[in-house]
């Protein structure tokens, strides 16, 4: 497929990045040429100068025949209109990267339609979406929902109370459908037997209906965290998402949110009605201490500045918070940050990415980089109409080995696979994946006889 | 600050002024009574020196009144209002005396309707007409009804200002119309269509037409100036009590709130405005409390609860809204009761509506503002918030409501002491600066709800006639007036 990238900013670096590792041909546009010099030593795409909000420079990318076109700078207006255009020119579909809550709340599908977007994508927005859901399920390190919802993937941590440790996962008996996807242990990523055996300190994914987790997770020993207060360092667009989503929980909590800049305090408490605004840089430790940082459930860092947040998250852990939540914006060190003691990194930009590929690709990539290096992924795939593996069991598919089928939702029916289970036509399948295995499974499931 | 300029505009005013005598003067034609001759000799007098003063100010007609001369241009005006409206009093030897007459003009003017004429129903109908005439006048806003309504093209900034000064709580309310001449108009048409919904009212509830349409006038601008000695208790008649009860209580809604029912984008936040909800919540639990403290009290055997719940809340609601009718003489009450109803001329009713006196959006915001502040005890940084209809409002606009407060207690204490000096007695200085400074009418012992203002001093009268004046023009407008900075020339 062709992809053009508007934008060679941290966004578009990534998202080129992972599309033209999986092949496809992408071209970059920025008005930047030392920052286009630099995509193109280190990818293998096109590039071209100019900009973006111009047909000439467009046709020049080749507009026409893009089958998705991705507007990514920092200027909403540039970015909705580059999509207009490119959507007049004949892109086929359109993605722009939108910051402000203005412009990106409205989900009027016709209105977006009209302007020639098919998806808008606010990275502050998913950022304390992904926050969100970890404030929801505290024990976990990973939170992905699945089926529109239904079914929920998390990554959680085996602790040493746990009494189901050294048992074959056969002899298991889960209180409710649920699956063990992987085991990460000691660095190495196990796709487990039924001879496998679980111990403290293992990473485990669990596969369950979102109903169930919670009885799945207490089955294993691990205990969720009551939640009761939150902390968010600084105001951005993140910050204030988070904290509207959580002041629209059911469950009250206590939210305190610092920002640095007396206007924006001001422009955020119009709707914030519930939230602590406090107007204070966060460089000081009396204020840590007069608003007892120490003793919140959870602490978000949410700065513009990457190392401010580490700062204050690992300030805030050495205080005391339970849990700690950074966003990580730019760098390559992201995956060893939660070695420093901080419980999460969040980075914008690969989430954009992730939810720019979903959109196309209906792809979910997990940032479990630390499966031997790779990322897992799951997907979710649909199984066709005369597919050729449709009638079979699971035993005869000749499934490969790093790839794992986790779940199948037929109708209203959520079914954990067994080997003899047999496939349907229009049955939705939850798959996870290492790269180097994925394709190969997921031609097994969708090739049509 | 041009004087020629501002002279120029009250001069416009005065002039509208006599066109509004004339509603008595053919009153009393009608009726065949005499004093048709005070306001023969009242009119041209008003047009005279309305046109004197356009006159003298004519060469500065063309330039824009500048926002520190509205400040005069309004406080002016209700002067000159006052003054011309005494006229007709004297001659038509109601009243004798020059104070008096003052004193009951800018009563009537700033809604307060506190009366220095003893014996109400022995006056010609002209004359009762002509002081419920200036309730109503004064209710809808002289310098907005006058100045405003006969202009064309947009107002300057000093006009707005003059409108902003004149109308309670116009910056807390919104706009129904971009243009504030349209603006107006729209709050006129409610105020006029209240006024006749409330005259018909009274009618079938068996008031004569003469005197429901009196009384409409002075609820409808929570003035209180009645065409009886006993005020509504005259009448004897329940019916008539409630409809004056809801009427009050209409009275006392922000009339923007009316207009925008009638705009569909903005009819979704009047369900927004939670002064209104407090408003007759404070009503509901101050009637409550009487009646029920009355009830209790076994004073009037006669009445079961309900009777006591319905003068309960016409005394409470009256008081409330600033209205000042009586429907019984409470200062018989229990302790209690005089107690509440004294503490009530201190609360008004919603801002952007005739009443005067600390409206309740006003305490409801220094309420939350001391909230707010409490918790900054112990959140040191913490951003204070302080939301007013679902807004959040700004420290210059909550720091100028802490000032009006208090400026609005000084002015009451100064009044109190002045009045005590004249020679008032305890209860009278005390619950008379109270319920001038409020608009509220009558106060409690000697210029109680069966008593009046006819036997106090002259100087008394020159002092409630400032506290009433500063009471309807809320107090900064006219004390404004005390910072030498504004009569700079540039």
């Amino acid at each position: 497929m062709k992809v053009i990238i508007i934008g060679a900013g941290k966004v578009g670096y990534s998202l080129a990045s992972v599309l033209s590792k999986e092949g496809h041909e992408v071209t970059v546009v920025d008005t930047n040429r030392r920052r286009l010099d630099m995509l193109a030593e280190h990818l293998d795409i096109n590039v071209v100068e100019g900009n973006a909000a111009k047909v000439d420079t467009l046709i020049s990318a080749g507009v026409e025949s893009a089958g998705l076109f991705a507007a990514t700078t920092e200027k909403d207006e540039l970015n909705m209109v580059a999509c207009f255009m490119a959507k007049q020119a004949g892109a086929a579909n359109t993605v722009a990267r939108v910051r402000n809550p203005g412009y990106s709340d409205f989900d009027d599908a016709a209105r977006l339609e009209a302007l020639g977007i098919d998806l808008i994508i606010n990275p502050e927005r998913v950022t304390a979406e992904e926050i969100y859901k970890l404030i929801n399920h505290p024990e976990a390190h990973y939170v992905g929902y699945f089926g529109g919802g239904t079914v929920q993937v998390v990554e959680v941590r085996i602790p040493p109370c746990c009494n189901k440790q050294n048992v074959p996962l056969m002899d298991l008996q889960f209180p409710c459908q649920g699956l063990i996807i992987a085991i990460e242990r000691e660095g190495k990523l196990i796709i487990p037997r039924g001879q496998s055996v679980l111990q403290a300190g293992d990473e485990v994914l669990l596969i369950a209906n979102t109903k169930n987790m919670r009885a799945l997770e207490s089955y294993l020993g691990i205990n969720s965290t009551k939640v009761s207060s939150v902390a968010i360092m600084g105001g951005g667009f993140s910050g204030y998402y988070l904290a509207s989503m959580l002041e629209q929980r059911q469950k009250k909590l206590q939210i305190k949110l610092i920002e640095e800049d007396y206007a924006r305090c001001e422009e955020m408490a119009q709707s914030l009605k519930e939230t602590l605004i406090i107007n204070n840089s966060g460089f000081s430790l009396q204020l840590f201490e007069d608003e007892n940082i120490a003793a919140v459930d959870i602490f978000v860092a949410l700065t513009e500045d990457d190392k401010d947040n580490l700062f204050f998250c690992v300030l805030a852990k050495s205080l005391g918070a339970k849990k700690t939540i950074a966003q990580i914006r730019g760098g390559d060190f992201i995956n060893i940050i939660e070695k420093t003691g901080i419980d999460k990194a969040v980075s914008p930009r690969n989430l954009t990415a992730d939810g720019i590929l979903r959109f196309i690709n209906r792809r979910h990539i997990l940032s479990l980089t630390r499966f031997e290096g790779h990322s897992g992924q799951i997907t979710e795939l649909l199984v066709p109409e005369q597919a050729a593996c449709a009638g079979k069991t699971l035993m005869d598919l000749d499934f490969p080995e790093q790839a794992i089928m986790c779940m199948i939702i037929r109708g209203s029916d959520h079914i954990i696979p067994q080997g003899k289970d047999v496939l349907c036509s229009g049955d939705q399948v939850i798959l996870f994946a290492l790269p180097e295995a994925l394709n190969e499974a997921e031609e097994l499931l969708t090739a049509v006889r | 600050m041009r004087i020629q300029r501002v002279l120029y505009s009250v001069g416009s005013l005065t002039f509208g002024l006599g066109v509004f005598m004339l509603i008595p003067f053919f009153c009393s034609l009608a009726y065949g009574e005499g004093d048709w001759q005070a306001f023969a000799c009242s009119v041209p007098i008003a047009w005279a020196v309305g046109g004197l003063l356009l006159l003298f100010g004519h060469p500065s007609r063309k330039q824009a009144l500048r926002q520190r001369e509205s400040y005069l241009f309004v406080s002016l005006s209700w002067v000159a209002a006052a003054a011309l409206g005494a006229l007709p009093y004297i001659f038509s030897g109601a009243l004798t005396d020059f104070s008096s007459a003052f004193f009951e003009s800018m009563s009537g003017f700033t809604t307060t309707a506190a009366s220095a004429i003893a014996d109400v129903e022995s006056l010609p109908r002209g004359i009762l007409l002509w002081r419920s005439t200036t309730n109503w006048l004064g209710g809808a806003g002289i310098v907005a009804l006058f100045g405003m309504l006969i202009q064309r093209g947009s107002g300057s900034a000093g006009e707005i200002n003059a409108f902003k000064a004149e109308y309670s709580g116009a910056a807390l309310s919104e706009r129904i119309a971009p243009r504030i001449r349209d603006h107006i108009r729209a709050i006129c048409l409610v105020y006029l269509g209240l006024t006749l919904i409330l005259v018909i009212a009274l009618v079938l509830a068996g008031m004569q037409l003469f005197d429901a349409v009196n009384h409409s006038f002075s609820i409808v601008a929570t003035g209180g100036f009645s065409t009886k000695n006993a005020s509504v208790a005259w009448f004897e008649n329940s019916a008539v009590e409630w409809i004056c009860v809801f009427g009050m209580f209409a009275a006392g809604v922000n009339l923007t709130l009316y207009g925008m029912l009638f705009r569909r984008h903005q009819r979704k936040s009047v369900l927004q405005t939670d002064e209104l909800k407090y408003y007759a919540l404070i009503c509901l639990i101050a009637s409550v409390l009487i009646a029920w403290e009355l009830y209790r009290s076994g004073l009037f055997p006669e009445n079961s609860f309900i009777d006591s719940l319905r003068l309960a809340s016409f005394q409470a609601v009256s008081l409330l809204t600033t209205t000042g009718l009586c429907s019984a003489d409470y200062d018989l009450w229990p302790q209690a009761c005089r107690i509440v109803l004294f503490l009530l001329m201190f609360c008004g009713a919603c801002s952007g509506s005739t009443s005067s006196s600390i409206k309740v959006s006003h305490w409801l915001i220094i309420f939350r503002t001391a909230v707010a502040e409490l918790k900054t005890m112990f959140h040191p940084q913490l951003f204070r918030k302080v939301f007013f209809n679902g807004k959040l409002l700004s420290d210059k606009r909550i720091n100028n409501i802490l000032v009006f407060f208090f400026l609005y207690f000084l002015t009451f204490f100064v009044g109190v002491i002045l009045l005590s000096l004249v020679g008032l007695d305890f209860d009278s200085s005390l619950s008379g600066a109270a319920a001038t400074l409020g608009n509220v009418g009558p106060a409690i012992g000697v210029i109680g709800p069966a008593g009046n203002y006819s036997t106090i001093p002259a100087l008394g009268k020159w002092i409630f006639s400032f506290l009433m004046l500063a009471g309807r023009l809320e107090i900064m407008t006219l004390l404004v007036l005390l910072v030498p900075a504004i009569w700079r020339k540039n």
